[in-house]
């Protein structure tokens, strides 16, 4: 069954991809309302992975996690800012390397960069991340198409 | 069934065999015959005739005064490498079962079974016909051996056998031992056989036939168990080997323990590693070995039957367990539970960063847990950076979405689909909206047209939907068009629910509980 999965997965998922995030679109822009351009590339981005977690399904925990995160409204997707934040604090501040600031390892930056990371051991983080490679490469294919057929 | 094997082994004999010096040979093949058939027809019945050839091949060899001990590996060796190399290897699955012993055969199944039934003659209870054979386990060893080595290396075998000194041709001899080995232990005779040549032939390419099934078998270690029943009869024997052997063992064995992946008892592993060691000197020393083997050869038959019960018991309790993945320590390995645990989970993590490494582009030649981490955090880094890019891009350009999506999706979803009414149907789809305020002559006509592309897409939408287990509902009409669409939908779609696409959120909430 999972194998099936596999084979067909890449031109199925990129439909439910296009689908999705077309769908999405046209949401967007029929509901012109007067936000801000940097507004509006929010938007734009949550229903890119929106769109990314539906058409990934709910079986995989990056998928559920990234839903789960999107439908609780937070408004920020990724982690990356807070990890130079917390860098850069304990630089100045503390003297003695504690453990809870210590240099993060990769294991853990990766954790926080793949939605649903952080409760996950590392084997099945890196499954978890090949496929969210995955899908992200579909995506972000999509999204240079839509730009490139609408600007040429 | 034993009759018909018999004649038909029989009369293969009288007929290849018009060479023989005692007219008495013909029948005594067919007794033989009738044995090996009798071994070689429950588990193969496609094998008859690899195993006459296989008993034929022994002929030669068992009629050599036994002062030519030698000579009759040499035959051997000659008529194992003029069979093919699958006889051996099919005779030595033919029997899963213990034979009964006829005329003291031993009715152990193992690769080597026609060895190995010669071997349990060998024992000192030699068949009358055989009587004049060498009843020295160096014989019977040998004549293992060579039934189950593959023919490429029998020349090789040869001449080691004339000079046991070299060990490089023992390393399929190891093969060949176990196997006898085997048989006296009477494990599993087809799977014990391959599971003990295949730890210990690894660097033998000829043996890459009869290790291939035993391959597929090392998950389930039976031959392992067997293997090393086997083995710890001999490591008694053999002890005056094992120092001489235990280097050329050691090699084979820790190839191929570590080719093995079998959960078994820590115990267990160590006397089997023990025990491998203790196979290898005996193999290469056959000659010195003429009153070891008794032992192991008188109890061979007797311990055929008790190891492959033991082993078909020892079978038994790990079917249950075939959701775990049994690993096996490797030779020279911490046997502790939790350095298992730990070499199974870093090889599961080193597996995965393979396949990450395929993904992540540019990253065929980095070697290295870290550096590839490295490099996968940049490569999700720039991904995400992308879709926000991107995205503040489509942002910027969406007021003017209307016109290419259509497009688009035909162009860029059909090269990887190749499926043109379902991109055009829901490029239509997407076109809805826009279209709505255009005049509204274009919209009826465009409804016509967009009804079927709109089916179309629906029912790819709903098969692909369906292909991917798990049903998502109907995308519904976007709401601009509900009044116009919705009714044709209902039509089309007869029963589907259309989907409110203002509530995105909803959808997954659907589809999560399906």
């Amino acid at each position: 069954m999972n194998r099936k999965h596999r084979t067909k997965n890449p031109n199925n998922n990129k439909l439910m991809l296009a689908f999705h995030f077309l769908r999405a679109l046209a949401r967007i822009n029929k509901s012109t309302s007067t936000v801000s351009s940097y507004q509006r590339s929010c938007i734009i981005k949550r229903a890119a992975y929106a769109s990314m977690a539906h058409a990934a399904g709910p079986r995989r925990a990056w998928s559920r996690a990234l839903l789960y995160r999107l439908r609780r409204g937070s408004s920020r997707l990724h982690a990356l800012p807070a990890i130079r934040r917390t860098r850069s604090f304990s630089h100045k501040r503390v003297k003695v390397a504690s453990p809870k600031l210590r240099e993060p390892n990769q294991a853990d930056v990766l954790r926080r960069l793949v939605p649903g990371g952080e409760a996950m051991e590392l084997s099945s983080l890196l499954k978890e991340t090949a496929h969210y490679i995955q899908c992200l490469s579909a995506q972000v294919w999509l999204m240079q198409n839509v730009v490139g057929s609408i600007t040429s | 069934m034993d009759i018909n094997e018999k004649d038909k082994f029989g009369f293969e004999k009288t007929e290849d065999q018009p060479n023989y010096h005692s007219s008495g040979m013909p029948a005594d093949w067919q007794i033989g015959n009738q044995s090996m058939g009798s071994v070689s027809a429950p588990p193969m019945g496609s094998s008859p005739c690899p195993s006459a050839s296989m008993v034929e091949s022994f002929a030669p060899s068992l009629w050599i005064p036994s002062a030519h001990a030698q000579n009759l590996g040499f035959c051997d060796n000659n008529v194992q490498s003029s069979t093919a190399a699958s006889n051996s290897l099919r005779i030595g699955k033919l029997v899963p079962r213990p034979l009964r012993l006829d005329m003291g055969w031993n009715p152990s199944d193992s690769s080597s079974k026609g060895s190995g039934v010669f071997l349990q003659t060998g024992t000192g209870v030699l068949p009358p016909n055989l009587s004049h054979l060498p009843a020295d386990s160096a014989f019977i060893e040998r004549a293992a051996r060579f039934s189950c080595f593959n023919g490429g290396n029998l020349g090789s075998m040869m001449n080691t056998f004339s000079a046991p000194e070299s060990l490089s041709p023992y390393s399929n001899t190891p093969k060949g031992v176990p196997g006898a080995q085997i048989q006296k232990s009477e494990m599993n005779t087809t799977e014990a056989g391959m599971d003990a040549s295949l730890p210990i032939d690894h660097a033998s390419s000829s043996r890459s036939p009869m290790k291939e099934p035993r391959d597929k078998r090392t998950s389930h270690g039976a031959g392992v168990s067997s293997n090393e029943s086997g083995e710890p009869e001999f490591s008694g024997d053999g002890q005056e080997e094992a120092p001489n052997l235990a280097s050329a063992a050691a090699d084979s064995s820790s190839t191929g323990l570590a080719a093995k992946k079998r959960k078994r008892p820590s115990q267990d592993m160590e006397s089997d590693q023990v025990q491998t060691g203790g196979l290898q000197p005996s193999v290469e020393t056959t000659k010195n070995n003429v009153e070891t083997k008794q032992k192991p050869e008188q109890n061979s038959s007797t311990m055929a039957t008790i190891k492959s019960n033991g082993k078909q018991a020892k079978d038994s309790p790990d079917a249950p367990k075939e959701d775990y993945v049994h690993v096996r320590a490797r030779r020279g390995q911490a046997t502790n539970s939790h350095s298992l645990a730990e070499r199974v989970r870093r090889e599961k993590i080193s597996e995965r960063m393979k396949l990450l490494q395929d993904l992540v582009p540019g990253c065929s030649k980095v070697t290295g847990k870290a550096v590839m981490l490295d490099e996968i955090i940049n490569y999700v880094q720039s991904l995400q950076r992308q879709v926000e890019f991107l995205s503040m891009k489509l942002a910027a350009v969406n007021p003017r979405l209307d016109f290419n999506v259509e497009g688009l999706l035909s162009k860029d979803l059909l090269q990887p689909r190749g499926g043109p009414s379902p991109a055009i149907g829901f490029s239509q789809d997407v076109i809805h909206p826009q279209l709505h305020p255009s005049p509204h002559g274009l919209v009826q006509a465009g409804m016509a047209g967009i009804m079927n592309p709109s089916d179309a897409l629906r029912r790819a939408i709903n098969a692909q939907q369906t292909m991917n287990g798990y049903k998502e509902p109907v995308p519904q009409i976007p709401n601009a068009w509900d009044e116009e669409l919705h009714h044709v939908m209902q039509m089309n779609f007869g029963t589907n629910p259309p989907l409110n696409t203002h509530e995105l959120n909803d959808k997954p909430r659907e589809r999560f509980t399906m």
